[in-house]
């Protein structure tokens, strides 16, 4: 009697799920902490009023599934979304390499002379920049002292700071891969191996992803952790606390660039390119900062004074070349991996 | 060879009381069976006497001494479950072992192949519990009880899962193992025939109570109570009044009959109601003996040994166990007339 | 003539259905995303999964994710089966209830169980805080998160209560004549247990057992929550190869190498299984002891075990409760509520579907009809293991379990991809969703049900027939009523495995169809930890509500009168 119900509960919503309306629709597929927190909403409410269409923002997953569900779409010949806003650059290499963006210029998007001219990584355009942060280490000033804190990734592998340092799987993260390039960066092919075994020991857990490692850092199991230079604006202006800090390395930082793209077979190219030109204004670009948590990449945004006193630019930003990432990461993980593994 | 003695136990259910303060004392070597119908109590005074429950009231002792506070596997009881329970993951001889491997000093290798040749068994050692037939798996749990020399043995309706040839040649085979050992054994049954064949003495149970404990002769012969009479053997009964009490014999009416019985053991007066019992083979088809009645003939069972006749009679159905010949000349519906001595009738009030 | 001829086309129907299900539903798909593992320009090829071996990594990875399961699986079983002998032997109020809960931990997303863990185990979490406290001690005592121990320890306290369940169902009617005769022949509790009860409950051990080293073998967020990277699994690197790297052949030839694994262990537990189930005899009720009156030292033992599994079992759970309830702010710890006002605030519902109590109901619609869907299919396909005996039986019973041992992260994919073309083209949302839920659910059912229908008397069967049942009627009268605790337990099972699903969810979900632990994930992306707490709490306590209702009902639902006319 229940099951028989069900099955026809499960009938009727099959055919209501073919009964899918078709009104005029822009689909964004993007991050869910994008869509639910960040400037979807008012992107959408704003876009809506001043153009004819709805617009659909699909946030189920983190960039990385979105973009993996994307390129099955495409694979099959049907994407599923016209735009698509979160690529990350160290996955910049692997994203054009599917070649599933339009390429853009800054006749398609007005607003693209306004980045900030470091930012645009990709030559041809397909991809473009909306709001970017360095990756660096952030630790608990109630632990740590200003004047105990490593300034130089040498210092990092002093035996004082045993265990006392959280950080995310390259494999698995986005943050821990910018961190592993960071040390390729400053360590060479294949120096950086040799680095990480000398810094095993002090660590304490290598998380899956950089909520993981947060939570584990906020919950004071360990005072250091991989994150974006821009935490501590988060957490003066949302906690009250100046007790998180930042720390660079050899006063560097790796930078972490988000791109945005018009997917390649939309038929609605016109609208997509309004809608990353309005992502890119100042209207939008201002909310980056208080609801992303990063810095907008429009350069002629003025930002909170409070987020301006406390997030961190650093002096000397590095990056490794998207080109010289797609031909060596998956050897670069598989070597890493080999070293880290054990216990 | 152990004295088994229960005094005042009784036994609670939750609301129902399975055993009401039950007193009897098994000598050393005795058989003794426990004989009800289903639900008497039987198989709950069993379980006392192993340890498995613990009775409300009243105490249990072996040789005098109370064995109250000791748990079932300090009891030493053998004890052969209705089921057999044999385990089921072990063979024949593992089976049998087993209780030998928490007893000291006994030469285990010989002892479980004396005892699967005193069962019949001596060669399956290496069977599955699985592969045994029902009439195996019965002496198998037999032997394996009997291993480890215990003080007593109980039985639970060892032979009830068992086909009627089976079940007298098992019980034979049981009460010959008993006599060799001199093993004090308590058995539950509610077959009255098993009970009666192989028993030293009999208690009969009914709803929680004793009804009567006694030898096989006595319990067929002189039941003292109403129960005792209409369980025990294969009985007729009829009813009526007390119509004349004198020295040695009643008179009693019954419809139109009046029957004079001379073997009384409860006072009974003038007026009132008591029930007579009559075994099957204390009837006579013919007039000859004290008391008549009229009978016509329903059918007849050949039993081999005996036919039994049922007849309608004015006071009811009766049966008549007597031997072919006597009976093959009579046919169905026809009138006779029965009779039975004044001696044999059992008489007991009924309430 | 022709009422044969359906009624025999009926029968056929009801065994081919679930399987035309399966293969339509899983087999396919899978074998679409297998078969890129193994061609290379059109030719079959071992060259990636020899590339796999080859690789030390590769190897290291294979034996250790083989390690934590062993290890994890043998201490679930030794924290679940002294809780199968309390349920079996003692009785205490809310008995019933208890068991239900027990449950809960399985069904929690593992980032739950690994956050809980975190806040309880941790070094600087509570159980530390505590001794630390109370034995005036500097440094953290226990330190047993990030390593192979607290893996190991999430996992048995995640896995344990599957033990309990399969061990109990058996032992409960177990008929209690064997260790009496163990116990007259003179064996203390001690040997009576291990040379009598324990072989007789082989059966339902092995299956919980077996169950439990699959799941520790695929896990994947509490290894790398608690072990971290440096104790990578087979799981973690097809989902790089998968997600990051979007190489499908390398992660294809992964997966094929953990299902295959996966099977092997399958078929043999299966193998191990037919010799040690016993026909044994059952009882319909075993008599308890009730716990609360008259002490004993035996039940002192008790009272202690069960103080201590129960702090294992509560103290993440309502660590996670404490962490949904406190902030931190200017510094201190205070008490707040804002966090259940922060999930439930009206932004956060006016958006594409996110809002929580949306997200608690999508759950559930989805939790029942995977539940119901899974029973469909598992049923009949454990009656044709159950009764019928055939050739390639085992291989059978083999191949069908083989969603249990698939890697979410390649389901997923597999049933995206496969749902974009013909001839499944169903595209994600609510049926796809169902669908790979019911595929990873349904051997749950066949499980549970397949050792309670072995153990019925095909007798009862033939006795009703005997009296004019037709077949499905002796089903439905006499075989369905008798075989409902398995049944409901395996459904149970199946709402779990629902309820936390992520990894496949996350590639078939669209707006609207966000489930509980999809939001909780979301949460901590968004640096709302304490709210993503007290998405979890609520989480438990919904869960927990849903099997307490399930199980009443469904007992009700199944138990005697509904039949009996």
């Amino acid at each position: 009697m229940q099951k028989r119900s069900l099955l026809l509960i499960l009938i009727a919503l099959m055919v209501i799920g073919v009964i899918g309306v078709g009104t005029e629709k822009l689909v964004v597929y993007t991050y869910s902490s994008f869509a639910s927190w960040g400037a979807a909403p008012f992107i959408e409410e704003a876009f809506e009023k001043k153009h004819d269409v709805d617009v659909q923002f699909v946030a189920t997953g983190d960039a990385r599934m979105m973009l993996t569900k994307l390129l099955t779409e495409q694979e099959a010949g049907r994407p599923g979304a016209d735009v698509f806003i979160g690529v990350g650059s160290v996955d910049l290499s692997m994203a054009r390499g599917e070649g599933l963006f339009v390429p853009l210029t800054g006749e398609d998007i007005p607003n693209l002379t306004s980045v900030r001219e470091d930012l645009l990584i990709d030559p041809t355009n397909s991809l473009i920049p909306y709001e970017h942060s360095y990756i660096t280490l952030v630790y608990d000033s109630q632990v740590l002292a200003v004047e105990d804190i490593p300034l130089t990734f040498e210092q990092l592998l002093d035996p004082k700071y045993k265990k006392m340092l959280i950080l995310e799987d390259p494999r698995t993260s986005s943050v821990g891969l910018a961190f592993l390039l960071w040390t390729i960066h400053q360590y060479g092919d294949p120096g950086y191996l040799d680095y990480w075994r000398k810094l095993l020991p002090n660590v304490l857990t290598i998380t899956q992803g950089w909520s993981a490692a947060y939570d584990l850092f906020l919950a004071r199991e360990a005072p250091i952790v991989v994150s974006f230079s821009t935490d501590t604006a988060y957490s003066v202006i949302e906690e009250g606390s100046t007790r998180y800090k930042i720390m660079l390395l050899n006063s560097q930082g790796y930078r972490s660039i988000y791109l945005m793209g018009i997917v390649k077979g939309t038929k609605q190219q016109g609208l997509c390119k309004e809608l990353l030109d309005f992502v890119l204004s100042s209207e939008v670009q201002e909310m980056i900062s208080t609801t992303e948590w990063m810095f907008p990449a429009n350069r002629e945004t003025l930002l909170p004074v409070l987020f301006y006193q406390n997030a961190v630019f650093p002096p000397d930003p590095v990056m490794i070349p998207a080109e010289r990432i797609g031909g060596n990461l998956d050897r670069w993980l598989l070597e890493w991996a080999g070293v880290i593994v054990g216990g | 060879m152990v004295q088994v003695k229960l005094a005042g136990v009784t036994k609670r259910f939750g609301e129902t009381v399975a055993v009401k303060e039950i007193s009897f004392t098994a000598s050393p070597g005795e058989f003794l069976t426990l004989l009800g119908p289903s639900g008497c109590g039987k198989t709950t005074t069993l379980r006392l006497i192993a340890g498995f429950e613990q009775p409300d009231a009243g105490d249990i002792l072996f040789d005098r001494r109370s064995v109250l506070s000791d748990p079932p596997e300090r009891r030493r009881v053998g004890m052969v479950f209705q089921s057999y329970a044999l385990f089921p993951h072990m063979s024949v001889k593992q089976n049998v072992v087993y209780g030998l491997r928490f007893r000291r000093g006994i030469e285990k290798r010989a002892r479980v192949q004396k005892l699967l040749e005193m069962v019949g068994l001596d060669g399956l050692e290496q069977r599955s519990p699985t592969e045994l037939s029902a009439g195996q798996r019965q002496r198998v749990a037999l032997a394996r009880a009997l291993a480890p020399q215990p003080r007593i043995l109980l039985l639970d309706e060892p032979l009830s899962a068992l086909d009627a040839k089976l079940r007298e040649s098992l019980r034979t085979q049981v009460h010959r193992i008993q006599r060799e050992l001199t093993l004090s054994t308590i058995y539950v049954t509610h077959d009255q025939e098993e009970a009666l064949a192989i028993s030293d003495r009999i208690v009969i149970m009914n709803e929680g109570r004793i009804e009567q404990i006694g030898t096989p002769q006595e319990a067929y012969e002189r039941p003292q109570t109403a129960f005792v009479a209409s369980f025990i053997g294969r009985t007729n009964r009829l009813e009526g009044e007390v119509v004349a009490v004198e020295q040695g014999t009643v008179r009693v009416q019954a419809g139109d009959v009046t029957f004079v019985v001379s073997a009384c053991r409860v006072p009974v007066t003038v007026g009132d109601r008591v029930a007579l019992f009559i075994k099957e083979e204390h009837l006579q088809l013919d007039e000859r003996s004290d008391n008549v009645l009229p009978a016509r003939v329903i059918s007849l069972e050949y039993h081999g040994e005996a036919t039994v006749i049922h007849l309608e009679s004015p006071l009811g159905l009766l049966r008549v166990r007597a031997s072919y010949t006597e009976i093959s000349v009579l046919s169905v519906g026809e009138q006779i007339k029965v009779s039975f001595p004044a001696d044999k009738a059992i008489l007991f009030p009924v309430i | 003539m022709w009422e044969a001829r359906i009624k025999r086309f009926g029968r056929a129907a009801l065994i081919a259905a679930p399987l035309a299900f399966l293969v339509l539903i899983f087999y396919y798909p899978l074998l679409r995303l297998f078969q890129e593992g193994v061609v290379q320009e059109g030719h079959l090829t071992l060259k990636y999964i020899g590339g796999v071996f080859a690789e030390p990594y590769f190897r290291h990875v294979i034996l250790f994710t083989a390690e934590q399961a062993l290890l994890s699986t043998l201490l679930a079983m030794i924290i679940g089966l002294p809780w199968a002998y309390i349920f079996t032997r003692y009785q205490f109020p809310l008995k019933e209830t208890l068991r239900s809960l027990t449950i809960v931990p399985f069904v929690l997303p593992s980032i739950t169980v690994a956050v809980g863990f975190i806040l309880f185990f941790g070094n600087n979490g509570h159980l530390n805080q505590l001794l630390m406290g109370l034995f005036g001690l500097k440094g953290p005592p226990l330190r047993l998160l990030y390593s192979l121990k607290g893996i190991v320890l999430a996992h048995a306290f995640y896995n344990a209560p599957i033990i309990t369940r399969m061990v109990h169902a058996q032992w409960e009617r177990l008929n209690p004549a064997y260790e009496e005769s163990a116990q007259a022949l003179g064996a203390g509790r001690i040997r009576r247990f291990f040379e009598v009860t324990l072989p007789l409950l082989l059966p339902g051990l092995m299956t919980g057992a077996a169950l439990a080293f699959i799941f520790c073998f695929l896990s994947f967020p509490i290894v790398l929550a608690l072990g971290g990277a440096r104790f990578s699994t087979i799981e973690v690197e097809i989902y790089t190869q998968f997600i990051v790297l979007y190489q499908h052949k390398l992660g294809a030839a992964l997966a094929i190498i953990q299902i295959a694994l996966s099977l092997l262990f399958t078929y043999g537990y299966i193998l191990l299984e037919g010799r040690f189930t016993r026909e044994v005899e059952v009882t319909y009720s075993r008599s308890t002891v009730p716990l609360l009156r008259r002490f004993t030292l035996g039940k002192g033992i008790v009272w202690l075990f069960i103080g201590i599994s129960g702090l294992l079992f509560l103290g993440p759970m309502a660590s996670v409760f404490y962490d949904s309830i406190t902030r931190e702010w200017a510094g201190r710890t205070v008490f707040t509520l804002h966090w259940y006002s922060y999930i439930f605030q009206s932004q956060y519902e006016a958006l594409i579907g996110a809002a929580p109590l949306r997200s608690v109901v999508n759950s559930l619609q989805l939790g029942l009809s995977a539940m119901g869907l899974a029973s469909l299919v598992g049923l009949p396909i454990a009656f044709v293991i159950a009764r019928y005996r055939f050739r390639g039986r085992r291989l059978f019973d083999t191949l069908v379990m083989a969603s249990l041992g698939v890697s979410s992260v390649a389901l997923g994919a597999a049933l995206l991809s496969a749902f974009l073309r013909p001839p499944l083209e169903l595209g994600s949302g609510w049926l796809a969703i169902v669908l790979a839920h019911s595929i990873l659910a349904y051997p749950f059912v066949i499980r549970a049900v397949v050792p309670v229908l072995e153990g019925l008397k095909q007798g009862l069967v033939e006795a009703a027939r005997s009296l004019g049942a037709t077949r499905l009627q002796a089903f439905r009268d006499i075989e369905l009523p008798l075989i409902r605790r398995g049944l409901l337990v395996g459904a149970i099972f199946a709402f779990a495995i629902s309820l936390g699903e992520m990894s496949a969810t996350i590639m078939l979900a669209q707006p609207g169809l966000k489930t509980m632990p999809l939001v909780v994930n979301d949460l901590r992306a968004a640096r709302s930890f304490g709210g993503a707490s007290a998405m979890s709490s609520l989480l438990i306590l919904v869960t927990a509500g849903a099997f307490v209702i399930i199980e009443r009902f469904g007992e009700r639902l199944f138990g005697g009168t509904r039949w009996s006319r």
